[in-house]
């Protein structure tokens, strides 16, 4: 039997750098800035579809790893990314075999409260530990993540279908 | 039979472990610099992916290059010429200046030095967070950038390079919560330390007694004292002052040089011809316009 680790792994790996390409590509300069607010958080889309699909091969270690590789690319202080990865990983691990039964629009919503926290938790350790204050309207991150999500999903699915 | 579940390790646990690590590496690594070494030959390793995002823009320039008519790219280069003749004309006048000027400078015994060297460097990743105000710039200790380093645009001073990598360096904006630089007001030379207050359009400035000479409009470049920054580049333009009764410093807020939220381009100053490179030197490099 071929070895199910190494078969497809490709793609996954793809995906979170494009993710990660989205996330630092900087707004042409005539975008108001303000829209940078709205950027939906790319990496954690990607990584909590694929914790969904296919936990065996993605987990809450692949996840801290992910974490680590985020703090270097957008230049966060390491474990920044750390603990919002290892909980979306761990919530979506303990949870795959009911929220894949669920409607995409339903998933959406999740997604957006899981998001919440970990924006959450991110302005604590900012506000906490490193004293930056930090804007509100980084709340609305999570919200056009969820937007999003549906296309995510859609997206990756087909890759999934296709290549893993 | 194929296994349904398969976990070696408690996950729970697991988890609890990992978010434990998280926070310690994050205290660590914000708190101190015991981690920038890793950082650097990590980040080193990494950079590929930077270069990834920068891909599509480099594209589009190359595409929108090639279509372009070629009247109207004759007409941009007739342009970008006059321009440059311009330029060099004044440029003959400064460079008289700077030399008066740096003799001068000598015959008063003072050191401070008016020629700089910069490298340009193109912007090629933002911070994610609006609310951490940092670049990515595609220079790094191959081209000579060291942390610390001063960061310009052609309309005053962009802030400093914070972290580098092989080819890749981080540029802490002077917006930034947690920059301060201490700066000089042209009209009275009064000595003040402007810091970021995480708002892009906005400078501050503490303990501002009332006795100071500032008024809104009052320009505001760097000192070059601390010996971080060279004297004499643009950082603020006041534009507000106001001194409540009673109160024992005024409120002085001001509006940076340059165009922070939509660089493209910035300059790495260096102090002198012995900091660069030798071949980037040679390439890319020519007197800044003080």
């Amino acid at each position: 039997m071929a070895d199910p680790f190494v078969k497809g792994r490709w793609i996954i790996f793809a995906s979170l750098l494009l993710a990660m390409a989205l996330v630092l590509i900087p707004l042409p300069a005539s975008a108001p800035f303000e829209l940078n607010y709205l950027r939906p958080d790319w990496i954690a889309l990607v990584l909590i579809y694929w914790i969904l699909a296919v936990p065996e091969k993605v987990g809450v270690p692949a996840a801290f790893c992910l974490s680590l590789i985020t703090d270097l690319v957008v230049g966060t202080p390491f474990g920044f990314h750390g603990l919002s990865f290892v909980i979306l990983a761990a919530l979506a691990k303990g949870s795959y075999q009911q929220v894949r039964m669920l409607e995409i629009w339903q998933q959406s919503i999740l997604i957006a409260v899981a998001l919440m926290i970990v924006s959450g938790v991110q302005l604590l350790m900012m506000t906490l530990m490193l004293d930056r204050s930090s804007n509100l309207l980084q709340f609305m991150k999570p919200i056009t993540s969820a937007l999003f999500w549906p296309w995510v999903f859609l997206f990756l699915r087909f890759c999934r279908r296709r290549y893993l | 039979m194929k296994q349904l579940f398969l976990e070696r390790s408690n996950p729970r646990n697991q988890a609890f472990f990992l978010c434990l690590v998280s926070l310690i590496l994050f205290v660590v690594d914000g708190k101190s610099t015991v981690l920038t070494p890793v950082r650097q030959a990590a980040g080193s390793l990494v950079e590929p992916i930077v270069w990834l995002a920068v891909l599509p823009r480099r594209i589009a320039e190359h595409g929108s290059s090639f279509f372009e008519l070629r009247d109207q790219q004759r007409l941009e280069l007739f342009e970008q010429r006059r321009s440059s003749e311009m330029l060099q004309a004044r440029q003959l006048k400064f460079e008289a200046l700077v030399s008066e000027n740096n003799r001068l400078r000598a015959l008063l015994g003072s050191s401070a030095k008016v020629s700089d060297l910069v490298l340009i460097a193109e912007v090629v990743g933002v911070s994610p967070d609006p609310d951490q105000h940092y670049v990515m710039v595609d220079k790094g200790l191959n081209d000579g950038a060291f942390v610390g380093q001063a960061v310009i645009d052609a309309t005053g001073l962009v802030g400093q390079v914070a972290e580098t990598t092989t080819n890749l360096s981080k540029v802490l904006l002077v917006t930034d919560q947690s920059h301060a630089v201490p700066v000089l007001s042209i009209r009275t030379a009064s000595q003040l330390i402007v810091e970021g207050t995480g708002n892009r359009n906005l400078l501050s400035m503490r303990h501002v007694s009332e006795s100071l000479d500032l008024k809104v409009g009052d320009l505001l470049v760097t000192s070059g004292l601390g010996q971080r920054f060279p004297s004499g580049y643009p950082v603020a333009e006041i534009a507000r002052y106001q001194l409540a009764p009673g109160a024992a410093f005024a409120e002085v807020l001001a509006k940076p040089s340059s165009h922070l939220q939509t660089l493209d381009h910035v300059l790495l100053v260096f102090d002198s011809v012995e900091d660069l490179i030798p071949d980037v030197a040679l390439k890319t490099v020519g007197p800044a316009d003080g």
